[in-house]
């Protein structure tokens, strides 16, 4: 789910950038360091706005100028029985992986409704019921998230499609 | 999914269940309690510090929680029992066993896996272990999963007739560089490469290698034949790409290889999913059997545990000299069969050879952080191979080398005029029209054999699996009917060269156990059999042609059942699955190494084609000037060496090779002396020792084998190699005549060379320098006697001993004076050869610098290439002595070798003429500033006057101070009235009062003695002694004033009273 959060951060600044346009060099520098992070729970998708520029302080040691940054972000936070649409990526016999975005889902066999099943001789390897759904490296899927795991910097997900309007979407 | 329970180890048995909280079919949570249970425990209370300590027995109740959740299936434990031992007393059906798990979340439940608590004696993670998933190793599934996947796809394999066969990529199927090169030569349709790269085929990394190589482009040589062998292999296997290359390395050359994923699909697995970056294996796609895999590889070592499923792979080395780009991770290659049998034209340059980088095994490194610090190093090292390749192009190098050498041999050509086909290192592939030839050929055949073997493996294992289910039901197969392809590949293997009994030599390094090496096991995998010494029942000798004269050649010789081949015949047969007719890879062996009883037996193996091998190094040039003439003598010194030639004993054997190189030095390049100049030097030799056999001192060395030939005609004989006496060495070794030889020796190794220019110039001795002309070296020798009194010390002292070898000393020098006869006073040419069993060849090196003392160095080479290792220099040893006659140098020496001491270099170590310039000792510091006693001067200065105004000071104070002492005197007695003033008024005020209230005065005290307060006393009194004492001070009385206080307080007190 997506949220509007507002967030602060610390940005450090090297002295060689000390001038008139610190503050346009700052909020640069807290897009790139922010932007398409995840912090553990939650993907920071784009800086809205920076609202509260603190002002610089010297840390003492490295001359850095230390600034708080306080900002608005859209976050998406992925929950559990979240419903999302995603890509497939990559599929093995215990399942296929799928791409929400940053998030990478795995659906696993048993997840999978009984009659689409694995097919390792199609070109390529794909799960399928050999009638309206095919299941390939490509194949836009709606997955159920059905427990998520964050450690700092990444976040797994596992999916399911064994519910009614989950599957293959008709692109 | 039921799962046992098990009490668990860390409870205190025995115990007694005490109740049980849930039935079966009732559900449980994790971590809710199901079994309350007793126990007793013994407890110590008191107080140990005063020794009161005892031990209780108490009952303890606990609850046993549930580490799963699920439903209670059935129970094994009643009420009331006592259990003694851990054992497993429920059973739960689980509501997820996490079979599969995804990076720590269960892929059926969605549960975290990672997150434990105290109900759980085990994580849940180890539920699923086996990563067998090609592009993911955050994919792992339980065993039984993976036991369950793999049956599905056996069956499934066996259904379309098919086996795995898991493809290496860089050196088996493709070639890699990223040698810009190849790109400018793609462009270039002139260059004699054209046709050769023109379809290799190119692509970038995004995420390649960083600096100075990132971004490069990777120019990929597909083996010849490659698709159409994918095509039909795919047809009986499943293939997989197992490649220790990056994962988009690996993608992109499966794109290339196979860009509509037929082949390959996306079974792709890369180092980055890989887990281990020395070594492949099976397990991690085929986690459970690997019983229908087949591994095609260039390299046998990365697959330690695979052994029998792999195939090896003649590597593709298509770029000449570049190896396997993607090796930097993997331990060094070992196999040293050059399968090629073109040779390259020059050895490719060291260090762009990614696998002549060191790398280090991957045994055991525990400690992660060193593995990490390992892998760090390891992807530097293949970023710096890369960046390397890319600014040596090694490519180009050997092109232009290439293109020189052919400038070179049309040159030739055109000389000689009709014979055009010059010799151009083997590429005799090129068309002879073109003007340059080309470094790239494109004349692989391997994939041609391997489809056979493929193929051939293929029907043999279905074969056996036919023969095995022929009465069954295809339905009811289980795993023990899949024949086990590794077998069928070992038996088919070990056919090929059954039989044989193979001797290597010259292959594998010293030290490493034959049978060990990699190729050994190779060998020993297809059947054959090492064996380590040359015995009768051998049938083969494979050697380096680079190394064709060792022990176990000369032994094989002998042997005629045994053919002698080069490393190719191996090498080819184990590429082709054959063994190959022997013929045409047989190596002529050295004449002199041949077994022949005599010409008869050299004669009788014509069969044998005759090639010549150019040897390197020193031996090269004694081949090369030797003639035809010469062979028979060489068979004749063979002849010798063969009955001499014992088995095994080393000391023996360096006996035994001694003749060989006598007849070696026949032929060196100093042939012209030791031949011609002999006979002349004899003769002066002998002119000379009649003139002046006491002759002590030389400056020069000399040769003890000079010495038995004059002395012993029969000795020079055996040295000219035409001699039969076998163990005469033996026997001179112990002789008397050796033993004055060693004693001439060590006295001729370092004192007897002792000269000094000074004593030269102040004796006017007029010593013999080398330089020195004829005549001044007889003087020397006449002077020589005078001895004592040069600097030289030559131990005329024990001149009773010494009498007795001055004649060999003599006869030394006189040797060495004609051999500077006969070379024409040319000190530049210093070579003397002589070869004689008393073991060494002296070659003296020219004039020697005279000086006082020096030392004396020997370079002593030892040719013993008996032994049967390949080592390729000629090893030698430096000696270094500053002592005249050293033991070491002497004991050395007088070792049997071969060792021939080559050169006496002098060096002096001693001052310059005329001593060292003085040394600078004295301090010379630059005056600046006051000089000292000035600045003792300003500093006393400034006390003074700074004293002077202190005293100032404190005198000034002083007078303040008494000023002040005396305001204050003068104003007491005006603050004194005034308090008097108020005390009296008081005291009236107080009266008064008193009066008012009581009516009147009444006396407070009975007594008489009160006397009124001092102010109420008659003022005139005070007034009178205050005016006397005014006065007194304004009249200047000193004396009354000092003494003014004391009279102040007399008077008050006087008062007082």
């Amino acid at each position: 789910m997506f949220f509007l959060y507002n967030l602060e951060r610390r940005v450090t600044l090297h002295p060689s950038y000390f001038g008139k346009n610190m503050h346009e060099l700052v909020t640069g520098k807290l897009l790139k360091d922010v932007e398409g992070t995840c912090t553990g729970s939650y993907y920071i998708i784009s800086i809205m706005d920076t609202f509260d520029i603190s002002e610089g302080r010297i840390l003492p040691g490295s001359g850095l100028a230390e600034f708080t940054v306080g900002y608005r972000a859209v976050v998406w936070r992925p929950f559990k029985g979240e419903t999302v649409d995603a890509v497939v990526v990559s599929v093995n016999q215990h399942g296929f992986f799928a791409e929400a975005g940053p998030l990478r889902i795995f659906v696993s066999t048993h997840l999978i409704p009984q009659d689409i099943k694995w097919d390792p001789n199609a070109t390529p390897p794909q799960f399928t019921n050999n009638e309206d759904t095919t299941i390939e490296v490509g194949t836009h899927v709606r997955v159920k998230i059905l427990g998520t795991r964050a450690e700092v910097g990444e976040l797994w997900a596992i999916g399911s499609i064994k519910e009614d309007y989950l599957g293959t979407l008709q692109v | 999914m039921a799962k046992t329970l098990k009490l668990g180890q860390r409870l205190r048995y025995p115990i007694t269940i005490s109740k049980i909280f849930k039935r079966p079919g009732d559900g449980v949570v994790k971590k809710e309690p199901i079994l309350q249970y007793t126990f007793r425990f013994e407890r110590k209370i008191g107080d140990p510090a005063l020794d009161e300590e005892r031990t209780i027995f108490e009952n303890g109740i606990a609850d046993w929680d549930s580490p799963t959740e699920g439903k209670i299936k059935q129970w094994r434990v009643k009420e009331g029992q006592i259990i003694n031992r851990d054992e497993e007393f429920v059973v739960v059906e689980e509501t997820c066993s996490h079979e599969v798990q995804y990076a720590g979340l269960c892929a059926l439940c969605g549960k975290d896996m990672k997150q434990q608590d105290w109900a759980t004696e085990s994580l849940d993670t180890e539920r699923a272990t086996v990563s067998m998933v090609h592009d993911n190793v955050a994919l792992t599934v339980s065993h039984n999963q993976a036991e369950r996947a793999e049956m599905q796809l056996q069956r499934r394999l066996l259904k379309e007739r098919k086996l795995s066969l898991v493809v290496d990529l860089d050196q088996t199927i493709i070639h890699a560089c990223i040698e810009p090169t190849i790109g400018e030569w793609q462009q270039d349709p002139a260059n004699p490469n054209y046709e050769s790269v023109k379809d290799v085929r190119s692509f970038q990394l995004d995420d390649g290698p960083r600096g100075l190589a990132s971004g490069c482009w990777y120019y990929i040589k597909m083996r010849p034949g490659l698709l159409e062998f994918l095509e039909r292999m795919a047809e009986i296997f499943e293939l997989h790409v197992y490649t220790m290359g990056t994962r988009a390395y690996a993608l992109n050359i499966a794109k290339i290889v196979d860009p509509s994923q037929k082949l390959f699909g996306n079974r792709v697995i890369s180092r980055d999913e890989n887990g281990s970056m020395t070594a492949k294996s099976l397990q991690r796609l085929f986690p459970v059997s690997t019983n229908m895999v087949v591994v095609i590889d260039d390299r046998a070592d990365v697959w330690p545990h695979n052994r029998p499923n792999l195939i090896k792979v003649t590597p593709y080395d298509f770029f000449k000299g570049i190896g396997d780009i993607n090796s930097s991770f993997l331990p060094k290659r070992e196999d040293i069969i050059a399968a090629t049998p073109a040779p390259d034209p020059t050895p490719p340059i060291n260090g762009n050879t990614p696998s002549g980088t060191p790398s280090e095994r991957e045994n055991a490194v525990a400690n992660s952080d060193e593995e990490n610090a390992l892998l760090q190093l390891q992807t530097e090292e293949q970023e710096r191979t890369l960046e390397k390749q890319l600014k040596d192009r090694p490519l180009l190098h050997l092109q232009e080398e290439l293109d020189r050498e052919d400038e070179q041999a049309e040159k030739l050509s055109n000389k000689d005029g009709d014979s055009q086909e010059v010799s151009t290192n083997g590429h005799s592939e090129t068309p002879s029209h073109h003007q340059r030839h080309n470094l790239l050929c494109d004349d692989d055949q391997e994939l041609i054999f391997l489809e056979n073997h493929l193929t051939e493996l293929h029907r043999s294992f279905y074969e056996q699996y036919d023969a095995r289910v022929a009465t069954r039901n295809t339905e009811d197969i289980t795993s023990s009917f899949i024949p086990d392809v590794g077998l069928t590949l070992n038996y088919l293997k070990s056919q090929i060269l059954r039989g044989t009994r193979i001797v290597l030599s010259g292959l594998v390094p010293l030290g490493v156990d034959v049978r060990k090496s990699e190729i050994g096991m190779h060998a020993q995998d297809f059947g054959a059999e090492i064996r380590t010494r040359v015995a009768a029942d051998v049938t083969h000798l494979v050697i380096s042609s680079s190394r064709p004269r060792t022990q176990k050649v000369r032994q094989a010789a002998r042997i005629p059942s045994i053919k002698i081949v080069n490393q190719n015949w191996l090498a080819d047969s184990l590429a082709q699955w054959r063994k190959l007719d022997a013929t045409p890879y047989l190596i002529d062996i050295h004449p002199s190494d041949r077994n022949t009883q005599g010409t008869q037996e050299a004669s009788a193996s014509p069969t044998r084609p005759r090639i010549t091998i150019v040897q390197s190094g020193h031996r090269d040039v004694v081949k090369s000037q030797n003639d035809e003439a010469e062979d028979g003598d060489a068979d004749d010194s063979a002849e010798e060496d063969d009955e001499n030639d014992p088995d095994d004993d080393d000391d023996m054997d360096r006996f035994d090779v001694m003749p060989r190189d006598l007849e070696d030095g026949e032929a060196s390049p100093v042939d012209g002396i030791n031949q011609t100049g002999w006979d002349d030097v004899d003769k002066e030799l002998q002119e000379f020792m009649g003139s002046d056999a006491e002759s002590d001192l030389e400056s020069t060395v000399t040769d003890q084998s000079r010495d038995t030939d004059t002395d012993e005609p029969k000795n020079k004989k055996r040295k000219l190699g035409d001699a039969d006496e076998d163990g005469s060495f033996e026997a001179s070794i112990g002789s008397a005549l050796a033993k004055k030889q060693r004693l001439a020796r060590a006295r001729t190794t370092a004192l007897r060379n002792v000269k000094n220019i000074g004593d030269d110039d102040a004796e006017g001795s007029g010593l013999p320098t080398p330089m020195g002309t004829g005549d001044e070296e007889d003087a020397g020798a006449e002077v020589a006697g005078e001895g004592d009194g040069n600097g030289i010390s030559l131990g005329d002292g024990d001149g009773a001993e010494d009498d007795e070898d001055d004649e060999d000393f003599a006869d030394l020098e006189a040797e060495l004076e004609a051999e500077l006869e006969a070379e024409g006073q040319v000190p530049e040419v210093p070579i003397k050869q002589l070869s004689s069993p008393s073991v060494e060849r002296v070659i003296v090196n020219g004039p020697f610098p005279i000086a006082p003392f020096r030392i004396l160095r020997l370079r002593c080479f030892s040719i013993d290439d008996d032994d049967d290792d390949a080592r390729s220099p000629p090893t030698y040893r430096d000696y270094e002595s500053r002592t005249p006659a050293s033991d070491r140098i002497e004991r050395e020496i007088r070792k049997p070798a071969i060792y021939c001491a080559i050169r006496f270099d002098l060096i002096r170590d001693m001052p310059p003429v005329g001593g060292y310039s003085p040394v600078q000792y004295k301090r010379n510091l630059p005056a600046s500033g006051f000089r000292p006693r000035t600045w003792f001067i300003a500093m006393g200065a400034v006390m003074t006057y700074g004293f002077y105004k202190y005293g100032q000071g404190t005198r000034e104070l002083r007078e303040l101070g008494r000023e002040k002492m005396w305001s204050r005197i003068h104003l007491i007695p005006l603050l004194q009235a005034e308090e008097d003033r108020d005390l009296v008024r008081r005291h009236l005020a107080d009266q008064a009062r008193e009066k008012e209230l009581l009516g009147e005065n009444i006396k407070v005290y009975n007594s008489d003695r009160y006397g009124l307060p001092l102010p109420l006393f008659p003022s005139f009194l005070f007034l009178f002694v205050y005016g006397v004492y005014a006065v007194a001070a304004f009249a200047g009385y000193d004396g009354f004033v000092c003494e003014g206080m004391e009279g102040i307080f007399w008077v008050l007190g006087w008062g007082v009273t």
